[in-house]
C-alpha cells in the first residue's frame, strides 16, 4: 500500500512494469547535481557491463528520477557524462548521490507519474471522492472556501450527498449527548470564476480557483437558522497530484483503488508496446493473483483494462450502496 | 563508440550476462531454438599410417584395438611395440624376463613360455678365485681352486678333489684346457717367479711337468686348446705373450721363448680368450683387440686385428660364423656384449659389421659378460647383476634373441659354463660351482615392450587377457599392468596393477580394466608353488579404445546492436555489433583459449570457422544477428577461480593459477 504518489509509481514499476529479473540497466550517481544547469554527472561504473557503459554515450537519452537527460559525451575512464539537462519535456531538478540513474528507459518515471495522475483523474465520474465540509448556515448562499486564490479543493466537489445539523449552536462545556442530527436541505450552486462580491464589512472580496472546474461552488441552506453548524458530505472529483509527494488521501484516493489506478497505469504504458516475453508473463502472474487469470487469446493490455474495469465496477457498487442517490427538489436536496 | 568486453574493461564477466571468453574478450551467444551451442568430441579416426597389427590376437570383429604377444623368441629389449621403423621380429620381441625360458617350449613341444629351472650349489666352497673350468672327453669337468683341482665324474656325478701340489703343480692354477681326456694347466705364483705347464692325466696316469723355464722371467697366464692346438700366454712384465704348442708331440722343454710368440701385447693387459673363429683362431685381450691367428706353412701368424675402440674384451665366442664377445669399458663398470662377422680384407682377418646387442648398466657392479659358452642353438655368458645375483644370459641363434636365463646366487664373475648331462654347470669366481636342477623357479616374468598403438594420444585401456596351456595344479599366471612408461626398468614397481590371476584353466578370458594412458606395459607373471610343475603361456593381449581428444564446439555468438544482459531489459548499442564481428573475424585460424562459462569447459584450440552474421528467424520477430564461430581444440581441466585464500602460503602452499 502506498502513502504517496511517488510510493504509487514505485509499486507500479515493481508490480507491472520492472519484473526483478527484467530492470532497465541502472547504476547510480556518485555525486550530487546540486544545480538545475549542472552539466555533468558522475557514475558508478561497476554496475554496468561495457556495453551497457557504451550506452551512455552520446545520443544516449538517461533518466535521473523523473529528469531525462540528453548524453553529449562520455568519458567511460573517469565515468562521467556531459549532459543537456530536462529533456523530452521534464524538468530539471537537484538530485542527491545514489539517486538511480537509467539509459533510455522504456518507461520513463515521468510517464508513469503522468500515467498515475491521469488513470487517478479519469475515474471520476465512474467513481468519486468524498469529503465532509464543516459549514455555518447562512441565510444567503455560502462560499465553498475562502476569498484569493485556490488555496483549498473545494473546487473539485460536484454535489452535496447530504447535510446534517443540529439545529443548535454549539456551546462551549454543553452536554451534547442529548441532541440528534437532522437532515438539513441544501442545494448546491456554481458561480462565475472569479466571483466577486461585497462582504459584511463592505469589503469586495474575490474568489478565484485556479484549477479545476472553472465555477465557484456554494451552498443555499433551507430550513435552518442562519449560524446553524452544517455538515455536508460532498461527491468530489479527484485532486490531481502536483508531486511525488503528494499523498493519496490528499487526491481522496482510498486505498482500495490503488489496484483500479496501477492496472489502468499499466495498461496505458504497455498499449502498442513489444513486451517481452518474461515481462508479459509477469504480469500475467500478477494478475492471476488477483484472480484475473489472463486468457491466451487476450493482448496484456486489453486484458489489464478489463481488470480494471472489474475493479471499478466493484469500487462502484461500494460506493454506492454507501452514498445513495439524495432526492432532490428543484436542486434542492432534500434528507431522507 | 562501442567497445568489445575484454579482461582489460570487466572483472566480473558472468555477472554482466557474458557467456564465453575467447583470449581475452567476452561474448554474449545467441543460443536460442535453432541455433543451439554444441560441444562434442571430434571423430576418432580408426585407421592408422602404421600397421600395429601383427598378430591373430590383434585382428577383432569387436571394438577397439589389441595388442598381444604370442611369441617371444626373439627376444628382450624392444622397448616400444609399435614403431615405424620396426623390424619383422618385433612381433616376437619384449622388454625384459627373469626366471623364464622364452625362447621355445620345453621338451619338443608346440611354442609357449614355462618357468626355468633353478641352479644348486655343488658346494665345493671355493677357497680362492683362480677358479678355472674344462670338460674332458669323457665328460669330467676339472675346476681349479687355489693349488687344488675339483675333478667331476660325470658317471657318478660326484666331485673329488685332486692335490696337485704334491704332485708338481706347486703355484696356484692360472689356466686349464682340456685335450681328449687329459687337462693341461698352467701355474703361477703370486710375483710371476715361479710358473709351470703341467698336465694331469685320469686313470692313474697323474701329473706330468712340462715346462718350467717361463718361471725365471714372469709367469704363465693360460693356456686354450683350439684347432687342435694347445695355446698357452705368459707374462714376463714386459709383455704378455701368446704361443702355440703342438699337443700331439707333448714337447715343450724348449718352449714359450719370447722370439716364439705369435703375438705381444702390452703388459698391463692379458689374454681373455682364444677360439676357433672358423677361418682363424680369435685371441681377445684386455688391450682392446681381437688378433686373428691364421695357420701359416705349419704354424699359427697373426693374420689381421680388430680394435674394439675403449673396450676390454673378456670373453669371445663363435658360433655359425658369428663372433660374440664381451666386453668392459675401459674406465668404468658397464658390460657389454657385441655381435660381429668375420670378414677377409685384403688378406687379413677383421671383424665387421659389429653389432652392439646389449648393455648392462647397474650402479657399482661390474656387468661384464664372461665365460661365453657355446651350445647347439645358443651362446651362453655370465653377468653379474647384483651382489650375490649372477645371471646367464642366452643368445639364441634362429632368432637372433637375447634372454636371461639361469640364476644363481654367485657373488662374483662366472669364469666357466658347461653342460653335463644336459644340465648346465656354472662356475661362479671364489663362490661355487652352481648347477642346473630339475625344480622350477617359484617366480618368473617377462615385461613387454610398452605400446601406445603408434599414437601419442591417450587410450582408455579396457581389456587384459592370456592363454595358457591347461594349468597344472599348484601353478599360476598373473597378467599386470603399468601405464608408466618407466616401468619397463622397474619390473617390481609397485605401479604394477594386477588385471587378471589365472589358477587353473586355459584363461582366454578377457578381464576388464580401465586405465587411461597412451602407453600399457604388460607384466607375465608365471608362479610355481612346488616346483614340480610350470605353468604354460601360450599369448597375452590388452584391448584398448580410442578415446577423442579434440573437441569441436560450434557457438552461436550475438553480434546484434541489441544487449540482453540477464536481468536487464534489452538495450541497443549502436554499432556494437559490428565492432563484435570484426573483432570475431580476427581471430578466424589463430590459436585460441576459449572459456565457455556455463557449461564449465575450457577448449584450447583454433578458430576452425566464423560463419557470416546471421539474422535469426524473422518468423518469431527476432531481430538478433548472430555468427557461428567454431573451436576444434581439446579440452583443458577447468579450474577454480583464484581467491584470497589461494594465496600462497595460506591454502593451496604456492600452488594456484594465475591467469587463464
Amino acid at each position: 500500500m502506498s502513502d504517496t504518489i511517488g510510493n504509487l509509481v514505485d509499486r507500479v514499476f515493481r508490480e507491472y512494469l520492472e519484473p526483478m529479473d527484467s530492470v532497465e540497466s541502472y547504476s547510480y550517481l556518485t555525486g550530487d547535481v546540486t544545480t538545475t544547469t549542472q552539466s555533468t554527472i558522475n557514475y558508478e561504473e561497476g554496475l554496468f557491463s561495457t556495453e551497457e557503459e557504451d550506452a551512455l554515450g552520446a545520443g544516449a537519452i538517461i533518466e535521473v528520477n523523473r529528469e531525462l537527460m540528453f548524453s553529449k559525451s562520455l568519458n567511460a575512464v573517469t565515468n562521467e557524462i556531459t549532459v543537456e539537462r530536462g529533456v523530452r519535456g521534464t524538468t530539471a531538478t537537484t538530485h542527491d548521490a545514489n539517486d538511480i540513474i537509467k539509459i533510455a528507459p522504456a518507461f520513463t518515471r515521468q510517464a508513469v507519474y503522468d500515467a498515475v495522475s491521469d488513470q487517478i483523474k479519469n475515474l471520476y465520474p465512474t467513481l468519486f471522492a468524498v469529503e465532509t465540509i464543516e459549514l455555518t448556515a447562512s441565510t444567503g448562499y455560502k462560499l465553498l472556501g475562502t476569498y484569493g486564490t485556490d488555496v483549498d479543493t473545494n473546487n473539485y466537489l460536484i454535489a452535496p450527498l447530504k447535510a446534517i445539523s443540529q439545529y443548535t449552536d454549539w456551546q462551549s462545556g454543553s452536554d451534547q449527548t442529548g441532541l440528534k442530527y437532522n437532515g438539513v436541505a441544501i442545494e448546491m450552486i456554481d458561480l462565475p470564476n472569479p466571483f466577486v462580491w461585497t462582504d459584511d464589512t463592505q469589503t469586495e472580496r474575490t474568489k478565484t480557483y485556479t484549477s479545476g472546474p472553472n465555477v465557484v461552488h456554494a451552498v443555499q441552506f433551507v430550513g435552518i437558522s442562519a449560524g446553524h453548524t452544517v455538515y455536508v458530505t460532498f461527491k468530489k472529483k479527484f485532486v490531481a497530484p502536483t508531486s511525488e509527494e503528494t499523498t493519496l488521501s490528499s487526491v481522496g484516493l482510498e486505498t482500495e483503488y490503488e489496484p483500479i489506478v496501477m492496472a489502468g497505469v499499466a495498461a496505458q504504458m504497455l498499449v502498442g508496446k513489444d513486451i517481452k516475453n518474461v515481462d508479459a508473463r509477469y504480469i500475467t502472474e500478477q494478475m492471476a493473483a488477483q484472480n484475473y487469470p489472463v486468457g491466451s487469446s487476450n493482448s496484456i493490455s486489453s486484458s489489464l483494462l478489463r481488470y480494471q474495469q472489474l475493479l471499478i465496477q466493484q469500487a462502484r457498487s461500494n460506493l454506492r450502496s454507501k452514498y445513495p442517490e439524495p432526492v432532490q427538489l428543484n436542486s434542492i436536496l432534500y434528507p431522507t | 563508440m562501442a567497445r568489445v568486453a575484454s579482461t582489460s574493461n570487466v572483472r566480473n564477466p558472468k555477472r554482466f550476462g557474458y557467456d564465453i571468453k575467447l583470449d581475452n574478450i567476452y561474448l554474449r551467444t545467441a543460443v536460442g531454438p535453432g541455433r543451439e551451442m554444441t560441444i562434442q568430441s571430434s571423430d576418432v579416426q580408426q585407421g592408422q599410417n602404421v600397421n600395429v597389427k601383427q598378430n591373430p590376437e590383434d585382428f577383432t570383429s569387436n571394438l577397439g584395438r589389441i595388442y598381444s604377444r604370442n611369441n617371444f623368441s626373439a627376444g628382450q629389449g624392444l622397448d616400444t611395440a609399435h614403431r615405424a621403423d620396426g623390424k619383422p621380429d618385433d612381433v616376437n620381441r619384449f622388454w625384459d624376463s627373469k626366471g623364464i625360458d622364452v625362447f621355445h617350449g620345453d621338451d619338443e613341444t608346440a611354442y609357449h613360455i614355462h618357468l626355468l629351472y633353478t641352479t644348486a650349489t655343488e658346494s665345493l666352497s671355493f677357497g680362492a678365485s683362480n677358479n678355472y673350468m674344462t670338460q674332458t672327453t669323457n665328460g669330467n669337468i676339472y675346476v681349479t681352486d687355489g693349488t687344488t683341482v675339483h675333478e667331476y665324474d660325470a658317471s657318478t656325478e660326484t666331485w673329488s678333489a685332486i692335490l696337485a701340489a704334491t704332485n708338481g703343480a706347486t703355484y696356484n692354477f692360472t689356466g686349464a684346457a682340456a685335450f681328449g681326456n687329459t687337462v693341461y694347466f698352467t701355474t703361477a705364483d703370486a710375483t710371476n717367479t715361479n710358473s709351470e705347464f703341467i698336465h694331469y692325466e685320469p686313470d692313474g696316469h697323474g701329473w706330468s711337468t712340462h715346462n718350467t723355464a717361463f718361471n725365471t722371467t714372469g709367469g704363465l697366464t693360460g693356456v686354450w686348446f683350439v684347432k687342435n692346438t694347445l695355446f698357452v700366454t705368459g707374462n714376463d712384465g714386459t709383455a704378455e705373450y701368446v704361443w702355440e704348442g703342438d699337443a700331439f708331440a707333448d714337447s715343450w722343454a724348449s718352449a714359450f721363448a719370447v722370439v716364439d710368440a705369435i703375438i705381444e701385447v702390452e703388459p698391463t693387459h692379458e689374454i681373455t680368450g682364444i677360439v676357433d673363429g672358423g677361418a682363424v683362431v680369435l685371441t681377445a685381450s684386455t688391450d682392446g683387440n681381437i688378433y686373428s691367428f691364421k695357420l701359416s706353412s705349419g704354424v699359427f701368424v697373426n693374420q689381421g686385428q680388430t680394435k674394439i675402440p675403449f673396450e676390454e674384451i673378456h670373453s669371445i665366442a663363435a658360433a655359425e660364423g658369428i663372433i660374440f664377445f664381451g666386453t668392459k669399458e675401459n674406465t668404468r663398470d658397464v658390460g657389454r656384449l657385441y655381435r660381429a662377422d668375420l670378414v677377409n680384407a685384403d688378406d687379413l682377418y677383421v671383424l665387421a659389421n659389429r653389432q652392439l646387442v646389449k648393455e648392462w648398466v647397474v650402479d657399482n657392479v661390474d656387468t661384464t659378460p664372461h665365460a661365453m659358452f657355446v651350445s647347439r642353438d645358443s651362446v651362453y655368458m655370465g653377468v653379474k647383476e647384483d651382489t650375490n645375483e649372477v645371471n646367464l644370459w642366452r643368445y639364441y641363434l634362429p632368432t637372433g634373441g637375447l634372454a636371461r636365463d639361469l640364476q644363481t646366487v654367485g657373488n662374483s664373475y662366472v669364469s666357466g659354463i658347461t653342460q653335463s648331462d644336459g644340465k648346465f654347470v656354472i662356475v661362479v669366481e671364489g663362490s661355487d660351482v652352481y648347477k642346473e636342477t630339475s625344480t622350477y623357479e617359484s617366480e618368473g616374468y617377462v615385461v613387454l615392450s610398452a605400446a601406445d598403438f603408434f599414437t601419442a594420444e591417450s587410450k582408455q585401456f579396457v581389456g587384459a587377457e592370456v592363454s595358457t596351456v591347461t594349468m597344472p595344479a599348484d601353478t599360476q599366471v598373473s597378467l599386470q599392468y603399468s601405464t608408466r612408461f618407466e616401468d619397463l626398468d622397474a619390473p617390481e614397481s609397485a605401479t604394477f596393477t594386477n588385471a587378471l590371476t589365472q589358477l587353473g584353466g586355459t584363461g582366454d578370458e578377457e578381464k576388464q580394466i580401465a586405465e587411461v594412458s597412451r602407453y600399457i606395459i604388460g607384466k607375465v607373471i608365471l608362479r610355481s608353488t612346488d616346483g614340480m610343475s610350470t605353468p604354460k603361456v601360450k599369448s597375452v593381449q590388452f584391448r584398448a579404445l580410442a578415446r577423442p581428444e579434440l573437441v569441436v564446439a560450434q557457438i552461436p555468438i550475438n553480434i546484434s546492436d541489441r544487449v540482453e544482459r540477464p536481468g536487464r531489459k534489452p538495450l541497443k548499442v549502436k554499432g556494437l555489433g559490428d565492432t563484435l564481428y570484426k573483432a570475431l573475424r580476427a581471430k578466424e585460424g589463430d590459436s585460441v583459449t576459449l572459456e565457455i562459462f556455463e557449461p564449465q569447459e575450457i577448449i584450447r584450440g583454433v578458430v576452425e570457422q566464423i560463419s557470416y552474421p546471421i539474422q535469426s528467424n524473422e518468423v518469431i520477430g527476432s531481430d538478433t544477428m548472430y555468427a557461428i564461430i567454431t573451436v576444434r581444440g581439446t579440452r583443458q581441466g577447468t579450474i577454480e577461480e583464484v581467491t584470497s585464500i589461494h594465496t600462497p602460503g595460506i591454502a593451496a602452499w604456492g600452488i594456484m593459477r594465475y591467469g587463464a
